[in-house]
């Protein structure tokens, strides 16, 4: 069982994100994460504070509440991992479409 | 897709409505609200519910949402439950309206149990809150 659990370690990508945007993960965001989260067949992931939830449930995501400057984990695992990364950090970077 | 049918004390269906409407970016369908007026005749909204349940139901059910346990609104809907096929939630609120818009693929059910769940979690105590 060990020995699965140190594989699924290897093969998830995880990368840490700071959040940038002035409001936070509020509503609106978290709608879009979840959105663009569920449009990949990986199972996608956040880390926060020991909490551990499923990107794809916009509910989920607002519970986090995670503000300004707070730091997520995101984890992805499934055969389109790479682009749902590079997606879910492009959405991060242009803080939701909320600020120029 | 699960419809769905919030029952409500004056505009607070229309309301909530409004509000998921902003966050999702999209009016979501299958979804109607009806607002019971204490200067109604009760009758006549077991007519109009009864009518809008059967519009909304494409075979997955629907899952009604209501305000307030105890008050008419609520006593309507006892008498029109159909297990299976006409789920009803008291304790309306946007936390568990936005689970119900977000989750319309799954089973009736789940749906049911899913926004219980998000609409209790969603009722917190800031002050004693980390």
């Amino acid at each position: 069982m060990d020995d699965i659990i140190l594989l699924i370690s290897i093969i998830m990508i995880k990368t840490q994100i700071t959040i940038s945007n002035t409001l936070g993960l509020h509503a609106r965001p978290s709608m879009k994460l979840a959105e663009l989260c569920s449009k990949f067949n990986a199972e996608i992931y956040i880390k926060k504070d020991g909490k551990k939830i499923n990107a794809k449930n916009m509910m989920d995501i607002l519970m986090l509440a995670s503000g300004y400057r707070s730091q997520i984990e995101i984890l992805v695992d499934g055969d389109d991992e790479k682009i749902a990364v590079k997606e879910i950090k492009s959405l991060f970077s242009d803080r939701f479409g909320e600020e120029s | 897709m699960v419809g769905i049918l919030l029952v409500t004390h004056g505009g607070i269906g229309f309301s909530l409505l409004k509000s998921a409407t902003q966050i999702l970016g999209k009016h979501p369908s299958n979804i109607n609200c009806i607002s019971v007026e204490t200067d109604h005749e009760v009758h006549s909204y077991k007519k109009t519910i009864n009518s809008e349940l059967l519009k909304l139901d494409s075979g997955m059910g629907v899952l009604v949402m209501s305000d307030m346990y105890g008050a008419t609104p609520t006593n309507i809907l006892k008498e029109l439950i159909v297990p299976n096929k006409f789920q009803v939630l008291t304790g309306l609120n946007l936390p568990m309206l936005m689970q119900a818009l977000t989750s319309r693929d799954s089973s009736l059910k789940d749906l049911t149990n899913d926004c219980l769940k998000y609409g209790r979690y969603n009722i917190i105590n800031l002050n004693n809150h980390d």
